[in-house]
């Protein structure tokens, strides 16, 4: 037992090597965007306010009486910080396609020396996946981090008749986005993620479904995730199944495809499981 | 021993494998002969369980296939398998780690052996090479059984030399050893048991020493009566 | 190692052929070591087991003989020695006698173009 964690600490610093170019890559965008927002964003309204009052020859109670204060809001719902998140969802959906398929289709076919390791195949899926785990929460640890140099970095630009200050939770709060990727109720926030996780596993078993059976497979595991996507979904048929609008809480519904998610994620992992034991082919 | 019994194996709607049948016995250089086509790396794949069967069994020392088993028996593929980022150093120590029968000692005698450097990139090695690291890191595992494929197609001459030399002295001691080729006379006084692969069915199989003794043909004589008689 | 292996006679035999063909010869003194299974093996560009092979017949024959953990060495047993020189000498008549059987030659003429080989042989040629 103590020799296979070993093994498996091995292969998530393994895949962790083979990340942390694209990782660091996009955390890189990801800072430099989101400084240039700080920046960029409050010196032009600043400019902007400054104008106004020059040329209405307003003072800047006057000024503020008719204009928004700045705040960490336009800064959030601005492309400087949305194109990065925007660019993390794709760029690790992307990488969850390509963290399998480079295995066969690199200059060498690495997926030999890979499956010949004298270990539980599942551990190389295991670590495959906790890769994409750790790439998302560090890509989130660092957005938040961001986010609160960003309020200090803002507040510091803005003078502060012109600034509505708010602190990080506040923050978090502000747009729809942010609201989904960063839920300040533990409840959610635990949902909303399984959620993520459980398409990355199912992809990774539709990945699996296509390199065992090629593009037979292909349709088998497309098939598949639509089912998983139907199962999950189910939950909101069941008012209109059963004519009656008041059966379920919201709460209780969304405890209901939070539940299915996870038993689409157990069935995602025992059929990786089988596909990697029994049908996976070089 | 390695058991292989009635294997069949599709590729779409072709048969490759058409009820597959033979042992590989320790202290034995066995070698899979087929002159046309596909057949012989399948089978290699099916014993390393990197490929499913459609039907049939295989046995490693009485047992089926598990994770475990990479520690007794290894394949030597014909064509380079490590990241080619890797240095051969870098390739070394990844065998290391996961393998516990990794024999350092007998990794750094083949290094010397071989003249490679430790610091060169898999994607940077000759095709000579490639086949040197690879045999180098199949050979450094304390293993019961050693699969190869074609190790000596495309392969100038010194290596072939080398790796011949390798297969004389060092490969099979109390090891059973597979083999495949297209290509015999290289190797004809090295390999034990005969194995003629042909349109998914072992056609012969035989001792090539016997063959000689008891018959007086050599390995080629009974591959020209067997493909052209 | 000057042994260019046929393809079709078992190999132990032509390694044993080899062999004696050396000891014959005075190259392998008695009593000398002779090279290991996996040197040979290694020399010859051959299976270590027909290598085996060839010296477990040797030592039947009790040719060499092999102390426990120790290369195995020619035997120092004159009787051993003499009758291989004599086996050897039989099999080459027998084989150069069927070889001329056919030709119309008397054996004084035949003797003397051995003495003529023989001599040609001793001056170096």
């Amino acid at each position: 037992m103590k020799q296979s964690l070993k093994h498996f600490i091995r292969l998530v610093n393994f895949e962790f090597e083979r990340m942390y170019k694209f990782l660091f890559a996009v955390m890189g965008i990801l800072i430099a965007a989101n400084l240039a927002g700080y920046i960029l964003l409050p010196l032009e309204y600043m400019n902007n306010a400054r104008e106004i009052m020059r040329i209405d020859s307003l003072t800047t109670a006057q000024f503020i009486e008719n204009n928004d204060p700045f705040s960490m809001y336009p800064v959030s719902i601005s492309l400087w910080v949305l194109g990065p998140i925007a660019l993390g969802i794709i760029g690790f959906i992307f990488y969850s396609v390509f963290i399998w398929y480079r295995e066969w289709f690199g200059k060498n076919t690495f997926i030999y020396r890979l499956l010949m390791i004298p270990v539980s195949r599942m551990q190389i899926f295991f670590a495959k996946f906790l890769m994409i785990v750790i790439g998302v929460f560090s890509l989130l640890a660092l957005q938040l981090l961001s986010l609160w140099i960003g309020e200090i970095i803002v507040s510091n630009i803005v003078l502060g008749e012109f600034y509505t200050s708010y602190n990080l939770p506040q923050i978090l709060q502000l747009n729809y986005i942010f609201q989904i990727i960063f839920p300040s109720i533990g409840e959610v926030f635990l949902g909303s993620y399984i959620i993520g996780f459980v398409a990355v596993l199912v992809l990774f078993t539709v990945i699996l479904f296509e390199r065992s059976f090629r593009i037979k497979g292909l349709v088998m595991g497309i098939g598949y995730a639509i089912a998983c996507l139907f199962f999950v979904l189910s939950p909101n048929l069941i008012p209109t199944v059963f004519k009656n609008y008041h059966i379920l809480f919201d709460s209780e519904l969304i405890l209901l495809i939070f539940g299915f998610s996870l038993i689409v994620g157990m069935i995602s992992i025992l059929l990786s499981r089988y596909l990697l034991k029994h049908k996976i082919t070089v | 021993m390695i058991e292989v019994k009635d294997i069949h194996k599709n590729f779409g709607r072709k048969k490759v494998l058409k009820g597959v049948s033979f042992t590989v016995n320790k202290g034995e250089i066995t070698c899979l002969i087929g002159i046309n086509g596909v057949g012989k790396t399948t089978i290699l794949n099916a014993i390393m369980d990197l490929t499913p069967i459609k039907r049939g069994e295989i046995l490693i020392d009485e047992k089926q296939h598990s994770p475990e088993m990479y520690n007794q028996i290894t394949f030597i593929p014909d064509a380079a398998i490590m990241l080619p980022g890797m240095t051969i150093q870098q390739a070394m120590d990844f065998m290391k780690e996961y393998h516990s029968v990794w024999n350092e000692k007998r990794a750094k005698d083949l290094l010397r052996f071989f003249k490679l450097k430790v610091s060169d990139k898999i994607q940077d090695l000759s095709k000579g090479n490639v086949a040197k690291v690879n045999l180098l890191m199949g050979l450094s595992l304390d293993v019961d059984y050693i699969l190869m494929d074609e190790p000596f197609s495309g392969i100038d001459i010194f290596t072939r030399e080398q790796i011949t030399e390798v297969f004389s002295s060092r490969l099979v001691e109390d090891r059973g050893v597979l083999i495949t080729t297209h290509e015999i006379s290289d190797i004809e006084h090295l390999i034990d048991k005969v194995l003629l692969l042909d349109d998914g069915v072992i056609m012969k199989e035989f001792y090539a020493e016997a063959m000689r003794e008891n018959e007086g043909k050599s390995v080629v004589d009974v591959l020209r009566e067997v493909y052209e008689g | 190692m000057n042994l260019i292996l046929n393809k079709r006679d078992p190999i132990y035999l032509q390694v044993m052929h080899f062999l004696k063909k050396e000891i014959v010869a005075g190259h392998l003194k008695p009593g000398e070591e002779i090279l290991s299974r996996r040197q040979l093996a290694n020399d010859l560009k051959i299976n270590p087991n027909t290598v085996q092979r060839a010296y477990s017949e040797m030592e039947a024959e009790q040719l060499i003989y092999t102390e426990p953990n120790k290369p195995s060495k020619v035997t120092e047993d004159p009787n051993v020695l003499r009758q291989l020189k004599s086996e050897w000498v039989n099999q080459a008549v027998k084989e150069f006698v069927s070889a001329i059987q056919t030709v119309d030659i008397t054996i004084d003429e035949v003797t003397d173009l051995i003495k003529t080989e023989m001599n040609h042989h001793k001056n170096g040629g």
